[in-house]
């Protein structure tokens, strides 16, 4: 597959140059790549599920560690691994349902119900293998190659008791399936993905009402089209835009917000703290969403949010599901921020006089940092809306044990015990 | 809450009724008789197997109590004459097996947490059970699992009242281990009410054997495992031997799995120690022992602040009051506190900070000892504070050793994470409200001087951190918000 391998090593490429710009973009993209992983792989007649995870794990540590800091690719590839393994226990639960049949109309043997009764706990294994690891679970609970294990004793009792129904025919129909029906669910995730805005905009009525004053730092998309939505239900309101140095991102949508008629007021930065006394909510975007509800956000926003907690006004953040990170953030400050260039503060050429003088070593006096990113505790945020609808972020871990399996949070091949 | 009542009640009695007699240890004590430190001083007597038998365990795996001083408790049990050993339940020998006595045996393991103990013991219990139905030894489970929880009461209730009543010996006899802790109570009183007021002080004493510590891991540990190991929803169809073989393989992973959640643990919570972090940390507990052994084996550069369980100073040498005996020199040039001695006040200072820092100088980990009240002093140095837990309980707070609530504080009002290691065994079905809300556990507690009548002691060992106080637990589940608690529990008796 020469042709997997280019294209995997373009995306990689973009990803490493940071070509692709924002969370949706790259988790579109990477949902699109895996799918194509997954539809050009030779699948082995057993294990096909353990084949279909390796394949895409493989490709998974890649994307990652070409762009940590981009969360929205690790997050996808979570939800592809945790498609696979679903689909393949509705696979062997559908299977199990057929064994249950067909041992029906053969004769009552306690020997049969044995079996029948085995794959049932495969199958139940395999479920718990999904469930996030719990008390309830923690006897059940198998290791990874359970899913290897459950599917081997399946086919060893399809072809025990089933001889006569068992052919390689239908094996081979089963692999198929197991493959088209990830793919059919890959499909969705990547739909979901380009509808988020939708989903999230259609709740902008039950969170904007009349004559309201609502803060915003930056530009964030999602934000930008929660007001459309809301000023399209002719609500009225007024909207505080903080320009969101160095880049200005501010400016950007205050243009476009007035195109659609919404009144605006740009301030600075350092203005925030003095006028969030006077608004009725803070509402801002993130970059990604952690574990324990905390949310990684452009640079400013743990201030933003600060002065919000101070006043008591709502803090309020819209983020796509695909945005939700099943880790904890343990130092986010330095593992999850990249540095954007200096340039973006101070162009090359100004102050360079200054930065000519150093220590006697020859290193500059004059550092210039430039953070991407601000963590935000899960203590300041009040609202997550989601495009499956709005949260506390102590609720996250609900969400995460929905739509990921916790054998894949740690993607990285470390032994564990 | 009919033991606090009950207690100021009954303190009267003790008062007049200072029975020497019946109290063959208050020989040893060289100090006071006076009633004030009398709930300290009765509950170091003739609970000294019961209450004791925790810390004794305890001491016996720390090696902070001298044997000087085992050796003497052992002799006050012992100079009962009609007194059996506090090791052995007074069942006579038709049971050939004794869940406590294997119980013991696997605790004496000084890396085996309690909880894991029982597990095993319980797991022993269905490899010797001569049961023919899954019910029968669902039931053999059960009792046996209830003898373990009430196995330290079982213990003093044995040592206190074979000495003097006989009928208590029918009733012991009979299905003893059937009977819960209240009942046990309720039935205990309903025979001594039986008996003249003279003998007021043995309701006395049952009120106050009944403040013993019920260890809540314990607790938890044996529900849990009552619940995984009796599901039959795998076992409807087989044979009874082949259920019971799955049954005893249930109950081994299960053993297992709690063995090994330390290193799980530990495993899990690396990440969240950083190079030159400090950590502030609690009491001893196993777990996070092994969570910084591990650290410092891949050589991560931390430091740590150990507080916890010194009731005064570290130099005992301002006690002066105390006659030591001969071989008082020795002690002082050991360091060793002059409670220790014999003929001194039975108290001992709940040593626990002392002995996680010893461990941790043998890592090479420096370590810093701070007495509990110089907490606040220095927590603006620390990066996290890290605790074990007695038990979980269902609103996401947890129950440690007495003094984690209050570091708790200190360190949300200085925004330090608060993280706790507990395995997922220690999850109890419990909501406390406030710090009362539990049963009670004590321990004796010794200030060094006597103390007038007039003055309490607060003994409580342990308290209720509540959960918006605590920012993450690692467990063998995995990582977990202490909100996720309750839905775990809820899961489990789904």
């Amino acid at each position: 597959m020469p042709d997997m391998e280019i294209m995997i090593n373009e995306f990689v490429a973009q990803l490493t140059k940071r070509k692709i710009e924002g969370s949706q973009a790259t988790a579109r993209l990477t949902a699109e790549l895996l799918r194509t992983v997954v539809s050009q792989q030779r699948l082995p007649p057993t294990n096909q599920a353990m084949a279909l995870i390796e394949a895409v794990r493989g490709v998974g540590e890649r994307l990652i560690s070409a762009n940590p800091v981009e969360l929205a690719v690790g997050n996808i590839v979570r939800r592809v691994l945790h498609i696979i393994r679903e689909e393949n226990f509705s696979v062997l639960t559908s299977d199990t349902g057929n064994l249950n049949l067909s041992a029906e109309t053969d004769d009552e043997d306690t020997d049969e119900q044995d079996n029948c009764s085995v794959p049932s706990v495969a199958a139940l294994a395999a479920r718990n293998v999904l469930r996030a690891p719990s008390l309830h679970a923690l006897l059940e609970t198998m290791p990874n190659s359970a899913v290897a294990c459950t599917e081997e004793k399946s086919n060893f009792f399809l072809k025990r008791i089933v001889m006569s129904y068992s052919f390689p025919a239908e094996k081979f129909a089963r692999s198929r399936k197991l493959k088209l029906d990830v793919i059919e669910a890959v499909n969705e995730l990547i739909d979901d993905i380009d509808t988020c805005h939708e989903q999230i905009s259609e709740q902008a009525v039950e969170h904007i009402h009349q004559n309201k004053v609502i803060l915003t730092l930056g530009r964030s998309r999602t934000v930008l089209e929660f007001f459309c939505a809301a000023k399209q239900k002719q609500r009225s309101f007024r909207v505080f835009v903080a320009e969101g140095a160095p880049r200005y991102q501010g400016h950007v949508l205050a243009k476009e917000l007035v195109a659609r008629g919404v009144q605006t007021t740009l301030i600075t930065d350092s203005a925030v703290f003095s006028l969030v006394s006077r608004v009725n909510m803070v509402l801002v975007g993130a970059h990604a969403v952690m574990a324990n509800g905390g949310i990684i956000a452009p640079i400013g926003l743990n201030m933003v949010a600060l002065a919000a907690r101070k006043y008591a006004v709502p803090f309020v953040v819209v983020a796509g599901i695909h945005k939700l990170c099943p880790l904890y953030p343990h130092d986010p400050e330095v593992s999850l921020n990249g540095m954007r260039s200096p340039s973006e503060l101070l162009e090359f050429g100004k102050f360079s006089a200054n930065m000519e003088f150093g220590m006697g070593s020859g290193a500059p006096l004059l550092h210039v940092v430039n953070p991407a990113f601000d963590y935000v505790p899960p203590e300041l945020v009040n609202l997550l809306i989601t495009d499956v609808g709005g949260h506390n972020p102590s609720y996250m871990y609900r969400l995460i044990a929905d739509y990921y399996s916790a054998d894949d949070f740690v993607l990285q091949r470390k032994s564990t015990s | 809450m009919w033991w606090r009542s009950a207690s100021f009640i009954l303190d009267q009695p003790i008062h007049q009724q200072n029975d020497a007699a019946a109290k063959p240890e208050s020989r040893l004590l060289s100090n006071t008789t006076t009633a004030s430190s009398s709930m300290a001083e009765t509950l170091q007597q003739n609970p000294n197997p019961s209450i004791s038998a925790y810390y004794q365990t305890r001491a016996a795996h720390h090696g902070v109590v001298t044997s000087d001083w085992l050796a003497q408790a052992q002799a006050a049990v012992g100079r009962d004459p009609d007194d059996l050993p506090p090791e052995n339940p007074a069942r006579p020998s038709e049971e050939p097996f004794s869940v406590i006595n294997d119980f013991n045996s696997w605790r004496k393991q000084p890396d085996l947490a309690e909880a894991v103990a029982a597990i095993r013991a319980l797991a022993s219990v269905i490899r010797s059970s001569e049961a023919t139905t899954v019910m029968e030894l669902e039931i053999e489970l059960k009792k046996a699992s209830d003898s373990l929880k009430c196995s330290l009461f079982v213990k003093m209730l044995t040592a206190l009242f074979t000495q003097h009543h006989a009928s208590w010996l029918e009733l012991s006899s009979t299905g003893r281990a059937q009977i819960s802790l209240m009942d046990r109570y309720d039935r205990a009183t309903s025979l001594v009410s039986r008996h003249v007021s003279g003998k007021n002080v043995f309701r006395h004493e049952i009120v106050l054997l009944s403040w013993d510590t019920t260890s809540i891991s314990l607790t938890a540990g044996c529900d849990l495992f009552m619940r995984y190991v009796t599901r039959t929803s795998a076992l409807e169809y087989e044979d009874f031997n082949s259920a019971k073989s799955r049954l005893l393989e249930r109950a081994e992973k299960f053993g297992e799995i709690s063995y090994k959640a330390r290193k799980i643990i530990a495993m899990l919570s690396q990440d969240f120690i950083f190079d030159g972090c400090t950590i502030l940390v609690h009491g001893f507990s196993r777990v996070v022992l092994e969570v910084l052994k591990t650290a410092a084996e891949s050589r991560k550069l931390f430091r740590v602040f150990c507080t916890g369980g010194t009731m005064r100073h570290e130099d005992d040498s301002v006690n002066f009051d105390l006659k030591p005996r001969t071989g008082a020199k020795d002690y002082a040039e050991k360091r060793i506190p002059h409670t220790d001695l014999p003929g001194s006040p039975k108290g001992r200072p709940d040593r626990t900070g002392l002995r996680l820092s010893n461990e941790l100088a043998k890592l090479d980990v420096p370590v810093k000892l701070l007495i509990d009240s110089a907490v606040a002093y220095s927590m603006d140095e620390v990066d996290m504070v890290f605790v074990g837990a007695d038990g979980v309980v269902e609103s996401g707070g947890v129950i440690n050793m007495m003094g984690t609530y209050q570091i708790a504080l200190v360190a949300k009002s200085m925004n330090k994470p608060v993280y706790v290691a507990a395995e997922s065994f220690k999850f109890a079905r419990l909501y406390p409200l406030d710090q009362k809300d539990m049963v009670p556990a004590l321990r004796p507690i010794d200030f060094g001087v006597p103390i007038p009548s007039k003055v309490e002691v607060e003994t409580s060992a342990r308290d209720y951190t509540p959960p918006q106080y605590l920012t993450l637990l690692f467990t063998d589940l995995g990582v977990l918000t202490p909100s996720v608690v309750s839905d775990e529990l809820i899961q489990l008796y789904l």
